[in-house]
């Protein structure tokens, strides 16, 4: 399937995928399985800063949806990375694990982790759709821009 | 009667090791999303070494920390190896993470500035560069970090009264060679108030970090103890720094060199041979 791409206030992103809307995560569905993957979206990763180390969890654990599938350390600062969706650990990105630089290189193609879902209605708790994810997104940089989280 | 919010301030005094980490880590587990920010402050009784989330135990001489007594904690913010004794006075501010800053540059802009304010008032002419370094023209005064616990973000941080720059040295496993490099380093560019020439008490610190946090939060300053549930979670946290799994830390990474921060802008890279290098980069400051 071709990638849909837009740019929404400078930064690009996929609109052919679902987001996390509270924890700027994106998930992209795995054609022919039920997997997904889940990356950073751009805002995700200017919010956290370089980020420098990332840990994920074991292949085959099991998480649920807001749980913690790993850390993400940018400037000694370690936040959790919170499932988007319930599911099992099913492969990690072993680029990111080797080299996290790569996801401030390029949010949108590095991935962390693929789950196997294990509720798929959970799917309609995120956001998709390119109106949508287009109108969340241009908000949630106007958010960032009035608290000093990114630049003006 | 004030109409100030409250910062439930938690003075622990001087505390077993593992209590320095514990207490803040418990406070932050147990914070709920309605909770009042809570500055706390300890200092360690005895010397330890701790070592941040991510980072790998192998960059510790554990031979050497165990010949010279000191128990090694992994706690679950950033940051590499520190050495922690009495002559250091931890603060750490906690807050819900909805309520904290939603960068985390601007997070320790609004929470390091306080700490900076509070040196600047026991004489020494502190300021915040970089993203998160207190320093004092280009010597780095205190060591610093952040993240996010449960519900609550935590930003820490400490006064070095003095500092035994040898025996951070010494707890790193490192060539001959680059252990005497960094220390001379680490002697360059890691000050403290004794060799700034400031003569402060810890009381007087105290009050100056009390002081400074509730003013830049614009809340009213409450001496508290840890609740019952606080009490549950520092215990938890006392648990899981004793487990092995916990203190192993992640899988090593593969890598040519490895890089051995002295200061913000000053790392020494030492390769596999053994071999290294001094690493210098110029950073603007914040706000600049």
């Amino acid at each position: 399937m071709p990638e849909s791409w837009s740019e929404v206030g400078g930064y690009r992103l996929r609109v052919d995928r679902y987001y996390d809307a509270d924890r700027h995560l994106w998930v992209e569905l795995q054609p022919g399985t039920g997997w997904v993957r889940v990356g950073f979206d751009p805002l995700g990763r200017e919010t956290s800063g370089d980020i420098v180390e990332v840990s994920l969890g074991d292949v085959g654990a099991h998480v649920n949806r807001g749980e913690p599938f790993g850390n993400v350390e940018a400037a000694k600062f370690v936040g959790p990375l919170q499932a988007p969706l319930s599911g099992v650990v099913r492969s990690r990105n072993a680029q990111v694990l080797n080299r996290p630089g790569v996801l401030n290189e390029d949010p949108n193609a590095a991935w962390l982790v693929e789950l196997e879902m294990t509720d798929g209605s959970e799917l309609d708790q995120l956001l998709t759709g390119e109106d949508d994810v287009r109108r969340w997104f241009a908000a949630e940089i106007e958010r960032f821009k009035q608290q000093g989280a990114v630049a003006e | 009667m004030s109409l100030l919010p409250e910062l439930r301030v938690i003075d622990a005094g001087c505390v077993p090791p593992a209590r320095s980490q514990s207490l803040w880590h418990g406070i932050a587990s147990a914070m709920q999303p309605d909770d009042r920010p809570v500055l706390s402050l300890c200092r360690p009784a005895n010397p330890y070494v701790c070592i941040g989330l991510h980072r790998r135990l192998s960059e510790l001489d554990l031979v050497a920390c165990s010949e010279m007594g000191f128990p090694v904690f992994r706690r679950q913010i950033g940051g590499g190896p520190v050495y922690c004794d009495s002559d250091q006075l931890f603060f750490q501010v906690t807050m819900p993470a909805r309520s904290a800053p939603a960068s985390v540059e601007r997070l320790y802009k609004e929470l390091l500035e306080p700490a900076a304010q509070s040196l600047r008032t026991l004489g020494l002419d502190a300021r915040l560069e970089c993203v998160n370094e207190i320093v004092v023209e280009d010597r780095k005064l205190s060591g610093t970090g952040a993240g996010r616990i449960g519900e609550a973000v935590t930003v820490v941080g400490n006064v070095i009264f003095r500092f035994p720059h040898e025996l951070m040295a010494r707890v790193l496993a490192l060539p001959e060679g680059a252990r005497a490099e960094f220390l001379r380093l680490m002697r360059r560019h890691v000050s403290s108030l004794e060799a700034e020439g400031v003569n402060a008490t810890v009381e007087q610190a105290a009050a100056a970090l009390i002081e400074a946090f509730a003013h830049a939060l614009g809340a009213r300053p409450a001496a508290d103890v840890v609740t019952a549930a606080e009490g549950r979670e520092i215990q938890d946290w006392e648990q899981r720094f004793t487990q092995d799994s916990w203190l192993r830390g992640p899988e090593p990474k593969p890598s040519a060199v490895r890089t051995v921060k002295v200061r913000a802008g000053v790392w020494l890279v030492v390769a596999g041979d053994g071999s290294f290098e001094v690493r210098r980069e110029v950073e603007e400051p914040v706000g600049a």
